[in-house]
């Protein structure tokens, strides 16, 4: 389906993304806060090349590796080259201009040299073949092909994964310093040691009248509308490979460090589906290899005789399907369950593996479920090192104390169960907002309980006027622990009048 | 002409298995991922929309811009002169008049190239035109085809040797047989009528030797045609299917 300028963006836009977000939980795509999209991957591998084409929701990317012998850098003779190369193609959105290497190409590429040969992801010195002489430049070029908000973490995704496909060719050296490259069918290609695989994960920020909202994994709507973007890169060992955070609004590091937890999460889960999609791919690339080996008749299966073709007078068969399968369509894409209540329309209806996307939806936040079982119990092995902090206004830094043990407990299973519904994604229970969610919501949700008492002294019908006084006097006892409130003032004007209650109501 | 199988099993009349993914891009108007055997392109259609500068556009018809890009290395000359191939192939074939002061813009990015990629990016920007509604004429559909074997024995292969002064027409090589061929062919026509759009020819030929390539490679187009006529058609009544 063609978007062909995209959304234009409005005023209206603006304040249905803040106010979508105000909820806690729930995006304007039907994602929950810590969602990341639905990722395909295809994989393709020829002679000296590999390529993946990434899916990451509406945005697609295409990153190719190769690889050339030639002389090394003077200065280091025994270490191969990895060159990256970003592209936002004139096909990604209708009004890229004719400049070569516009800024966003240029940092993209940046963020992916840092993740990925930076932090020595790949060993550099096994690609060499003669000392001084001859070593193999890897090029991956990634290509841009759709602009779908979020291009940072599809095109690192596709060029780690395309590194990963890639089998370099072997070589034999004889004795004048002669390399000898083998065909593959020849000689077995030999994969690259890679020794850890770094993902990028982005949050994008959010100003909502002075408070901050951080979701994971902006689309191009919430793209426009965020006021500020960090990028963190991680690997599976939850080590980081880079973080990214150039402008945008200020956050402060408790917030900064609940992302990373989220961002280790996440990459844990797309670290372990980029391993079984690898595995799958590299199964049917061996088995098209031997196929092509054994050539003859296996092969000739595949191929369209003319005559054959040319009997158009041949009855049309209407449910033959001649495209492949394995990319995803506009009903993958979009999650169509919550906004409207009918159970049998759930998940992109149509006839495109709906069965397939629930298990594939299952599998992933099993996954996550148990990673963040993981993190909480890791955290708590590894007693002296700050926690995840939920901003109280005092004191997180130093030592862990058993209320902030208490506290991480409490949003590990609100993950978890995040996690447990999210397979069916229908409604579902009401989990609690993920960590890097807005730090007000938690608080207030928490101090509300403990103002129960509070709540039973208004003495009104209108239940929704009372829950707002609650809210409005538990925010305003703890005015003097949340700075540069803007809706302070208002809370403690309210507070001060005897009948608050329409007041309250008027102000949210 | 003597019935030898090439390396992957065809014959030399045989064009590889071809494939189409119609309408996978989210921006662009129109989109194809078109493949033949192990050569793939993706192409996007943008248009008809407003040039960007004023002073491109036409007042009767409507511009056509081609950008080609490779999947590995940056731009050469060769990719500039197949976005002209490109470009000057569906001039013929896009009703331009109907579409006055306005720009369409075809972007192909070859997702591998294992032999004959003009032909298959031609025939891939015929199903993206489609795909975008763009009004054409015809279906503009191409082939190329090739002759094994080296005319002198200077630069034939040691494997060849045993068939020096035999001469096979190849339909739809790949790029192995790109590599050792002594001329190279590739034609595009208008689906179902006889005049020849655009032939690009590269190498030694005789005159017979290129009648007869241009009329295989003619078989082939017709072959590609309803290969792209029965895609189309099947889109089409999927996404009928699909609504109701």
């Amino acid at each position: 389906m063609a978007i062909r300028d995209g959304f234009t963006h409005t005023i209206n836009t603006n304040a249905f993304v803040l106010e979508t977000l105000r909820g806690g939980k729930q995006r304007i795509d039907g994602r929950e806060l810590n969602t990341l999209r639905q990722i395909a991957f295809q994989f393709t591998r020829s002679e000296g090349q590999a390529s993946v084409l990434v899916q990451w929701g509406r945005t697609q990317t295409l990153a190719v590796v190769s690889a050339e012998v030639v002389p090394p850098y003077p200065d280091r003779p025994t270490d191969g080259a990895l060159m990256f190369n970003v592209e936002l193609s004139k096909m990604a959105e209708a009004s890229v201009g004719l400049l070569r290497a516009s800024p966003l190409a240029t940092e993209i590429t940046r963020i992916i040299e840092r993740g990925i040969r930076d932090s020595q992801a790949l060993d550099t010195e096994t690609l060499c073949i003669v000392a001084g002489e001859k070593v193999w430049q890897l090029r991956v070029d990634v290509h841009i092909l759709d602009n779908g908000g979020n291009l940072v973490d599809a095109a690192a995704l596709a060029a780690i994964a395309a590194l990963q496909h890639f089998r370099r060719p072997d070589v034999t050296v004889s004795g004048e310093g002669f390399v000898e490259v083998h065909h593959s069918d020849e000689r077995e290609a030999q994969p690259l040691a890679l020794h850890h695989v770094p993902l990028c994960i982005t949050f994008a920020l959010f100003d909502d009248m002075g408070k901050q909202r951080v979701v994971v994994d902006p689309d191009e709507v919430e793209e426009a509308v965020m006021k500020g973007r960090v990028t963190i890169a991680l690997n599976a060992h939850r080590e980081v490979c880079t973080l990214h955070k150039n402008g945008g609004m200020a956050m402060s590091a408790e917030t900064l460090l609940a992302c990373a937890d989220v961002a280790a999460a996440k990459v844990v889960a797309l670290h372990e589906r980029l391993r079984e999609e690898l595995q799958k791919a590299d199964a049917a690339a061996r088995q098209a290899r031997e196929q092509r080996l054994r050539g003859g008749a296996a092969f000739a299966s595949h191929t369209a005789h003319l005559a054959s073709l040319m009997q158009a007078a041949q009855p049309m068969d209407e449910t033959a399907d001649l495209t492949r399968v394995g990319h995803l369509g506009y009903d993958d894409l979009h999650v169509t369950g919550k906004v409207r209540d009918a159970p049998e329309r759930a998940l992109g209806g149509g006839a495109r593996g709906l069965q397939g996307d629930e298990a594939a939806k299952s599998a992933l936040f099993a996954q996550m479920a148990k990673a963040a079982a993981d993190a909480s119990a890791g955290l708590e092995s590894k007693l002296g090192k700050a926690p995840v902090g939920k901003r109280k206004g005092k004191d997180t830094a130093s030592g862990v104390g058993d209320a902030e043990l208490d506290e991480f407990d409490k949003v590990a299973a609100g993950l978890k169960q995040q996690a447990a519904s999210g397979a069916r994604s229908l409604g579902g229970t009401v989990s609690a907002p993920a960590p890097a969610a807005d730090d007000d919501a938690m608080d207030s949700g928490s101090e509300e309980e403990q103002v129960v008492v509070l709540k039973s002294s208004f003495k009104t019908g209108n239940e929704a006027a009372s829950d707002m006084a609650a809210a409005a006097s538990a925010a305003a006892a703890k005015a003097s622990a949340q700075a540069g409130d803007s809706d302070d003032d208002l809370m403690a004007a309210v507070k001060s009048k005897p009948k608050g209650k329409g007041k309250a109501r008027q102000k949210k | 002409m003597r019935r030898r199988l090439r390396f992957d099993g065809r014959t030399g009349d045989q064009i590889r298995g071809l494939f189409a993914d119609q309408g996978i891009l989210n921006r662009a108007d129109g989109s194809v991922r078109f493949g033949a055997g192990n050569t793939s392109v993706l192409v996007a259609v943008y248009g008809p929309a407003q040039p960007a500068q004023q002073k491109k556009e036409k007042p009767d018809r409507a511009i056509i811009e081609v950008s080609w890009r490779a999947d590995k290395g940056a731009q050469t000359s060769a990719d500039a002169e197949r976005e002209l191939y490109v470009r000057r192939t569906l001039e013929e074939a896009v009703a331009v008049a109907r579409y006055p002061r306005s720009v369409i813009s075809v972007v192909v990015q070859v997702l591998c190239d294992d032999g004959s990629v003009l032909s298959a990016a031609i025939n891939a920007c015929a199903m993206a035109l489609v795909d975008a509604g763009v009004e054409m004429i015809g279906m503009p559909v191409a082939a190329t085809a090739c002759f094994s074997g080296s005319g002198s024995a200077a630069a034939a292969a040691p494997e060849q040797l045993q068939h020096l002064g035999e001469s096979h027409l190849q339909l739809d090589p790949s790029a192995s047989e790109e590599a050792t061929t002594r001329a190279t062919v590739m034609l595009a026509v208008l689906a179902g009528s006889d005049g020849i759009l655009t032939m690009k020819m590269t190498g030694q030929l005789g005159a017979e030797e290129l009648f007869a390539a241009s009329e295989a490679a003619r078989k082939a187009c017709d072959a590609v045609s309803v290969y792209l006529r029965r895609a189309v058609e099947a889109k089409v009544l999927r996404d009928v299917a699909n609504l109701q």
